[in-house]
């Protein structure tokens, strides 16, 4: 699956959220389908990533559903993923990040991905 | 997308970690453990409700897992069987396996779900990989040392609004305080939660210290606090807010003095 610009322009307005270190849309078969991680993070890691949870019984069971959603609070950082229709949204931040910030913002994204994925293809002459 | 579908999804997936062509796991498929781990692929056979026979191959030893609705109900390894020859299937670095949907038995050594049985899989290789580097404590130190008592106040949490349940599983992975079947389930959920997930993301980025994980689902909520003594694994009701809960919970860890 190539990216939409929906995909990178939300991966652009979670990037610009003091905090966030990047972020990335997965599906189902654990193909990452946009990445708006800095090049120094690995692609086979997070494509890895991708893989590992996309095969995981539980976390499909458990990620299913509008709402579903997975917070991790390390010491050095914050993972969030939240579910967008049959893809995943994964968000890495720093301690720094506000959560509240950071909750809003995904409300906003994961709208606007829904939006564009229910929307019928657009041609050229609309834009 | 229902059950079924999200089991053919992960067919589908084990067939590409494997080479296959996706949809040949309709005559069986075979592989090697190294190219995927066989906990996950008992998650698979699980989620797809397999029945059948899983013969694992490692260095001649040979072990067999019997599946009936995606649950493993009997299992073989040398003179081993039930849960034991579970234990020494998955502790095996490598190998290959073979699924027979039509073969069955009639013997049912195995009572746990797999969830239960996972989480015993792990407490068990843990303690292998402890004992192997390590001299076995006297048996009173040992308990003292591993089994931590429940934290005071954990009733506080109890009697929130939405909480269903709640269990604090020390360092062992063994629940503590009064544990019960319900305890033991939600003990599982939460540790595969934190082990495997938090576990795969911390990896990946190089994080460390997990101190709250929590899971919002269609059916249900986790919270999940870790502290020096264990983790605290808390059951919510569908919709209830998981961060007042979880701030609560990491506050009374945080301060909370261990029972005699």
């Amino acid at each position: 699956m190539r990216p939409l610009p929906t995909h990178e322009a939300a991966l652009l307005q979670l990037g610009s959220i003091p905090g966030v270190v990047g972020s990335l849309i997965f599906d189902r078969a654990g193909e990452v389908v946009a990445s708006g991680f800095p090049a120094v993070f690995d692609a086979s890691g997070l494509h890895g990533l991708a893989r590992r949870l996309a095969s995981d019984g539980y976390f499909l069971a458990w990620m299913a559903g509008a709402q579903a959603a997975m917070d991790f609070a390390f010491g050095d950082g914050h993972v969030v993923v939240r579910t967008v229709d049959d893809t995943w949204l994964l968000v890495l931040g720093t301690q720094q990040v506000d959560p509240q910030l950071l909750a809003m913002s995904l409300t906003q994204v994961m709208r606007r991905l829904r939006l564009a994925g229910s929307a019928p293809p657009t041609s050229p002459w609309d834009a | 997308m229902g059950r079924a579908g999200k089991a053919g999804t992960l067919v589908t997936q084990a067939e590409r970690e494997l080479g296959q062509q996706p949809g040949s796991g309709a005559t069986g498929f075979q592989g090697s453990i190294a190219s995927l781990p066989l906990v996950d692929l008992l998650q698979v056979w699980s989620m797809n409700q397999f029945s059948g026979l899983v013969a694992v191959t490692s260095l001649g030893r040979a072990g067999h897992l019997y599946f009936v609705h995606g649950e493993v109900v009997h299992a073989e390894a040398g003179h081993a069987e039930g849960e034991e020859a579970v234990h020494a299937i998955l502790g095996w670095a490598g190998g290959s396996f073979e699924p027979h949907p039509n073969t069955t038995t009639l013997k049912r050594t195995i009572q746990k779900r797999m969830s239960h049985l996972l989480l015993d899989a792990h407490r068990h290789l843990d303690e292998q990989s402890r004992d192997s580097v390590a001299p076995r404590l006297p048996g009173p130190a040992r308990e003292s040392a591993t089994t931590p008592a429940e934290p005071e106040g954990l009733d506080q949490l109890r009697a929130i609004g939405g909480v269903t349940g709640l269990v604090f599983v020390g360092t062992d992975g063994q629940p503590t305080g009064s544990a019960g079947p319900d305890a033991e389930e939600l003990a599982g959920k939460g540790l595969y939660f934190g082990l495997i997930h938090a576990a795969a993301v911390a990896e990946v980025f190089g994080l460390h210290d997990l101190g709250v994980a929590t899971l919002r689902s269609e059916n249900e909520s986790l919270v999940l606090v870790r502290s020096e003594g264990g983790s605290l694994c808390v059951a919510l009701s569908p919709g209830v807010a998981v961060e007042p809960v979880a701030a609560r919970a990491r506050a009374l860890l945080a301060k909370a003095p261990r029972s005699p």
